[in-house]
């Protein structure tokens, strides 16, 4: 598989080190250094209050605070008429997690600059959990993020569905540094700017969402496949499908009742990319069909970026 | 066409517990559970039996063919013990921990052959399945959940573990 895809596909911009020697993943990294870390109790109140929460990680992230907020307002513009919608957020918060990833690719000889980690580490969270509104029902994705709530219904949202707590770690933002990045990804903020370290250009941005719409619905198949216990006869074993570290495929089982059609809940209505439609209509077939769609339309996507 | 709305606590993670297993009126099987911890690991086993003790013929087309899914999960028992459905894959579990923290704490793929051992018999064993407990759930009243896909519907079975 080609090295970039298998990079997206995999989440590898987990393992990155950013110029204060951190991997961008933190924990999640093979690279994550026990000994460099400083974990405290949370102070925060609610689920988390108590539990281990690393403090190295917030330290670097509060410096670049506003440099990383403007970033994400930028990103997410102003929106449409009702505001930024759903799936606009999600499409920014991807941009930033991957964005590590692209800006590797254009300075290689370069360590990943703080803004950029920083965001990853912000934007992580994010990512799973607009992922998981987008995949909840039909027609969320036009849904303006605004709408579902403000501020405070979101952080109240967050605690009673426990997304701020980890497997081992609790998530380290304030309320105060989640309600403004919410208000930011919701197009609350206007007047950002993107980082200077940034990678430049949306083609890419698309491209990134395309790929990750192509895995999601790729995976929502298979697993369709499999709990009607179909045979999976020619389908890539890849490391993503049954270790999924990506927080967007967890959300793919993270609720029963899945089905392949769900993937176009990741687009705007009459936005949904061909190829998915394709890999949806081709469900039933053998493998070797779907798969053909899948890998075309991923290099196709890659060659964007390159 | 005018747009839906939506709120935070319209799109939720949904409560999957009563009303959401279609339990078979004539649930042939009976669950034998088995459990205990090794160096802090948590391990269940879970084993299938017919109640009539005849044979379980294990066939696509079978009424009872086992299992096309399978979840097994693990969680205090206090809350939303079985909140979470996962996706199981073919020749796969994949097991989850839950619930009173992140939806999802641990997730664990392990193998499982649908149809391993249970071409004919009155058992079937369905594997066994490992959860790391984090510390604060010891002293709770621990439960774990099966569910069980079936052609005919979906079979859940429950037990404590205290």
């Amino acid at each position: 598989m080609h090295r970039l895809l298998e990079a997206i596909f995999e989440f590898q911009a987990r393992d990155l080190i950013d110029v204060d020697g951190r991997p961008c993943g933190e924990q999640a990294s093979r690279h994550f250094d026990a000994d460099n870390t400083q974990l405290i109790a949370c102070p925060h109140a609610g689920a988390r209050h108590g539990k281990p929460m690393n403090a190295s990680a917030l330290q670097p992230l509060t410096q670049v605070w506003r440099e990383l907020v403007g970033t994400v307002s930028a990103l997410v513009g102003e929106g449409g008429t009702h505001g930024v919608t759903v799936h606009g957020a999600y499409q920014a918060a991807m941009a930033c997690t991957a964005a590590p990833l692209i800006f590797q690719i254009q300075h290689p000889d370069q360590t990943i600059p703080r803004t950029l980690s920083a965001l990853f580490k912000a934007a992580l969270g994010f990512s799973q959990t607009l992922s998981f509104l987008l995949l909840a029902d039909d027609g969320v994705a036009d849904a303006p993020l605004s709408e579902l709530g403000d501020e405070a219904q979101f952080l109240t949202y967050l605690e009673n569905q426990q997304w701020l707590v980890g497997q081992s770690q609790v998530c380290a933002g304030s309320p105060a540094m989640i309600g403004q990045l919410f208000a930011a990804f919701s197009g609350q903020s206007p007047g950002g700017r993107l980082a200077t370290d940034f990678p430049p250009g949306r083609v890419w941005i698309d491209a990134v969402v395309a790929l990750i719409g192509l895995q999601m619905t790729y995976l929502l198949i298979l697993n369709t496949r499999a709990a009607q216990g179909q045979s999976m006869q020619g389908a890539r074993h890849a490391h993503w499908q049954t270790q999924p570290h990506a927080p967007w495929l967890r959300t793919v089982a993270m609720q029963p009742g899945r089905t392949p059609a769900h993937a176009t809940r990741l687009f705007p209505s009459g936005c949904v990319i061909e190829p998915v439609m394709q890999m949806i209509a081709n469900d039933a077939q053998e493998w070797d069909g779907i798969e053909s769609i899948f890998t075309q339309a991923v290099h196709q996507q890659l060659a964007l970026i390159n | 066409m005018q747009r839906r709305t939506f709120s935070f606590a319209s799109l939720a993670l949904m409560a999957t517990g009563a009303g959401h297993s279609a339990q078979l009126a004539d649930n042939p099987f009976e669950a034998i559970w088995t459990h205990r911890i090794e160096a802090g690991v948590l391990i269940v086993e879970l084993a299938l039996t017919n109640r009539s003790k005849k044979t379980v013929f294990v066939k696509s087309d079978n009424a009872f063919n086992l299992p096309n899914t399978m979840q097994v999960s693990v969680g205090t028992g206090r809350t939303r013990g079985d909140t979470m459905a996962r996706v199981i894959r073919y020749e796969y579990v994949n097991l989850v921990l839950l619930p009173t923290q992140s939806p999802v704490i641990q997730s664990r793929v392990m193998p499982l052959s649908p149809y391993r051992g249970v071409a004919a018999g009155a058992m079937v064993n369905l594997g066994q399945y490992r959860f790391t407990v984090p510390e604060e759930f010891s002293k709770s009243q621990m439960a774990a959940y099966a569910r069980v896909q079936t052609a005919k519907g979906e079979l859940t079975f429950q037990t404590t573990l205290n």
